[in-house]
C-alpha cells in the first residue's frame, strides 16, 4: 500500500467514525430551538471538558504555536499557553458561571440574546452580535486554512489547499446541521481525544526518532541556541508581553463559541470541573507543540516567514510512517473540525436569534432550525471565499480576532456582575472599545511601553462602561432580577 | 474564615501569580533542566502547576458554591 493509500484511509476512517457520531446525535435531537443549539443544557463533566476544548484548540495551537516557536524558540510557551492554564478558568468563574444562570433562567440560548434580556435593550444585542459575528468569521479562516496547508503538505500536494478546505467544510456542515449542539458536542469528545493523542504520541516518537529529548535539546543548543532562552526584545519585552497576556487571558470566554457551551453545561459542578482540568490538559497539548517548532528549527531550518506554520506537518512526514502521517493529517482535521462545528451553530444560532426572530416574531421554534441550517450553509460558502483569498499568516488572523473579543469583556463581566450597570455603558463600552482598538492598529494611538493594540481597546471598552453607566439610569428593576436573580 | 476574607485572599493570590508571570529576570542563557527541559519552560510549568492550586481554591465552595437552581 502506498503511503498516500495509507494516509488516506486513517483519514477516510476518522471522517466516517465523526459522521456516524453526528447521526447518532441526530437521532437523539429533538426539533426544539433549545435541544437543537443547547443540547438540552445537559452537559456533564466529561462532555462538556471536551466540548470546551475541543473547540478552544484550533491549528492556531497545533500549526501556528510550533510556527511561532520555530522562529521565537520556548518563550511561546510563557507567552501564550502558561497564562491562559490560569486565565480561562479565572473568567470562567467571573463570567461564565453567572452568564450561565442568568441564560438559564431568561431561557436565553445565544450571547446576544441574554444580554438584551438583561438589559431590556434589543440594541445591546445587536451590538453583541454585530461585534462576535465580525470577529468570528476570521476565526474561522484560520481554523480551515490550518487544515489546507496541513493536508497539501502531508499528500505532496495530491489534496490540494482548496481541495482540503472544501472537504472539511462540508463534513463539518454534514454533522453540524443534522444533530446541532449534541452532535458538536459528541464529535468534540471523539476529535479532541484524536488531536490530544496523536500530539503526545507524536512528542516522544518525534522525540526518539531524533535520539532522545536530550539529543533533540542538544542539538538546538548547538544550531540555534538562541531558542531555548527567553529574550526581552519585541513581543517578550514587558510591554507586549503583559498586554499579549491580557487578550489570549480574556478572549476565550468572549468567544460567542465557548459561551454558548457554558450555557450549555448541566450544572456548577460541571464547570468547576472544567476549570480544574484545563491547565493540566493544557501542558498536554502546549508542550509538545512549542518543542515541536524548537526542534524543527535546528532539523529543517531555513523556513521563512509563515512557511513556518507547515514545520509541524514536515517533522511528521520527515519522522513518522504512512499511518501516524494520516493520524497527524486527522489530528489537525479534527482540531479544525472542532471548532468550525461550533463556530459555524453559534453564529447560524446568532443569525436565527438575534437577528431573523426580531424581523419575523412569529417565527415557529421548527422553523428556527431549519433556517439555522440554511444559515450554516450560506456561512460556510463565505468562509470558503476568505480561505481561498488567504490573506495574513494563522498568528495574524488570530491576533486580530483575539483582540477584538477582548473589548467585549467589560460588558459580559459587568453585565452579569454589577446590577447598575447600563445599557447606554455597554452600548458605549462595545462602541468605544472597537474605535480604539481600530485606531491603534492603525497606528493613530500611540503605543506607550510598546503595549499592543488590545490595551487601548480594553481600557477605552471600560471607560465607556463607566462613563455611559454613569451617565443614564439603570433598566427597571425586575427587568435584572429576571437575569440576576434577586439582589 | 468569611466568604468575602477568601474573595480578598483570592485576590492578592491572583495578583501575585500574574507578577510572577512577567518574568522578565529569566531573559538570556539558563540550564536544561533533567538535560532537555529549556529553563524558561521549566520555570513556566511550575508557575503552571502553582495556578492549577489556585484554580482548586478558586472552584471550593468557599468562593464558588453551588446554584440552587441547578438540577
Amino acid at each position: 500500500m502506498s503511503s498516500l493509500a495509507a494516509i488516506g484511509l486513517v483519514v477516510a476512517a476518522y471522517l466516517a467514525v465523526t459522521l456516524v457520531i453526528g447521526a447518532v446525535a441526530y437521532r437523539r435531537t429533538s426539533g426544539t430551538p433549545e435541544d437543537y443549539f443547547l443540547g438540552g443544557r445537559a452537559a456533564r463533566t466529561f462532555i462538556l471538558f471536551m466540548a470546551l476544548f475541543g473547540t478552544n484548540t484550533t491549528p492556531f495551537v497545533l500549526l501556528g504555536i510550533p510556527g511561532l516557536a520555530y522562529h521565537q524558540g520556548v518563550a511561546v510557551f510563557g507567552l501564550n499557553a502558561a497564562i491562559v492554564g490560569f486565565g480561562i478558568p479565572l473568567t470562567f468563574f467571573l463570567i461564565g458561571e453567572p452568564a450561565r444562570r442568568a441564560a438559564r433562567r431568561l431561557g436565553a440560548i445565544t450571547p446576544a440574546e441574554l444580554y438584551a434580556e438583561r438589559f431590556g435593550s434589543p440594541a445591546v444585542g445587536l451590538a453583541l452580535f454585530a461585534a462576535f459575528f465580525l470577529y468570528t468569521l476570521p476565526y474561522m479562516v484560520t481554523a480551515v486554512i490550518g487544515a489546507g496547508l496541513t493536508a497539501e503538505v502531508l499528500t505532496e500536494g495530491h489534496l490540494s489547499f482548496g481541495a482540503a478546505s472544501a472537504l472539511i467544510l462540508g463534513i463539518t456542515i454534514a454533522y453540524t446541521t443534522l444533530g446541532g449542539m449534541r452532535a458538536t458536542m459528541w464529535t468534540n469528545v471523539f476529535q479532541g481525544a484524536t488531536f490530544l493523542g496523536f500530539i503526545v504520541a507524536a512528542f516522544f516518537l518525534i522525540a526518539d526518532r531524533l535520539g532522545g529529548l536530550g539529543a533533540a535539546a542538544t542539538a538546538v543548543q548547538a544550531r540555534a541556541p538562541h531558542l531555548l532562552e527567553k529574550t526581552t526584545a519585541g513581543a517578550f519585552a514587558p510591554g507586549p508581553w503583559a498586554s499579549w497576556a491580557l487578550a489570549i487571558s480574556l478572549t476565550v470566554i468572549a468567544f460567542p463559541h465557548m459561551l454558548v457551551r457554558v450555557f450549555a453545561a448541566r450544572d456548577a459542578a460541571a464547570l468547576k470541573n472544567v476549570c480544574r482540568l484545563y491547565p493540566f490538559v493544557l501542558v498536554l497539548l502546549w508542550l509538545p507543540a512549542v518543542l515541536f517548532g524548537v526542534w524543527g528549527a535546528a532539523e529543517i531550518p531555513g523556513l521563512q516567514g509563515k512557511a513556518s506554520d507547515a514545520v509541524f506537518p514536515l517533522l511528521v512526514a520527515r519522522h513518522l510512517g504512512p499511518v501516524l502521517q494520516g493520524m497527524a493529517l486527522a489530528g489537525v482535521l479534527a482540531a479544525v473540525m472542532s471548532t468550525l462545528d461550533a463556530q459555524l451553530l453559534t453564529l447560524s444560532s446568532m443569525l436565527t436569534r438575534d437577528v431573523l426572530r426580531r424581523l419575523l416574531p412569529g417565527l415557529a421554534p421548527a422553523r428556527e432550525v431549519v433556517a439555522a441550517r440554511l444559515f450554516t450553509l450560506a456561512l460556510s460558502a463565505a468562509v470558503f471565499v476568505l480561505v481561498l483569498a488567504r490573506l495574513a499568516s494563522l498568528f495574524d488572523i488570530a491576533a486580530f480576532s483575539f483582540s477584538g473579543y477582548v473589548t467585549l469583556t467589560p460588558t459580559l463581566l459587568l453585565g452579569v456582575r454589577w446590577r447598575r450597570f447600563t445599557a447606554a455603558g455597554a452600548i458605549a463600552s462595545i462602541a468605544a472599545g472597537n474605535l480604539a482598538l481600530g485606531l491603534a492598529f492603525a497606528g493613530v494611538l500611540p503605543a506607550p511601553f510598546g503595549v499592543l493594540p488590545v490595551a487601548w481597546g480594553l481600557v477605552a471598552a471600560i471607560a465607556g462602561a463607566l462613563v455611559g453607566t454613569a451617565l443614564s439610569r439603570p433598566p427597571p428593576e425586575p427587568v435584572i432580577t429576571r437575569a440576576l436573580g434577586p439582589a | 474564615m468569611s466568604p468575602a476574607a477568601h474573595q480578598r485572599l483570592f485576590a492578592v493570590l491572583a495578583v501575585a501569580l500574574i507578577v510572577l508571570h512577567v518574568d522578565t529576570w529569566n531573559a538570556g542563557p539558563g540550564p536544561l533542566v533533567f538535560g532537555w527541559l529549556p529553563w524558561d519552560l521549566a520555570y513556566h510549568l511550575a508557575w503552571m502547576a502553582a495556578a492549577a492550586v489556585l484554580v482548586f481554591y478558586m472552584t471550593s465552595s468557599a468562593l464558588w458554591p453551588e446554584d440552587p437552581d441547578d438540577p
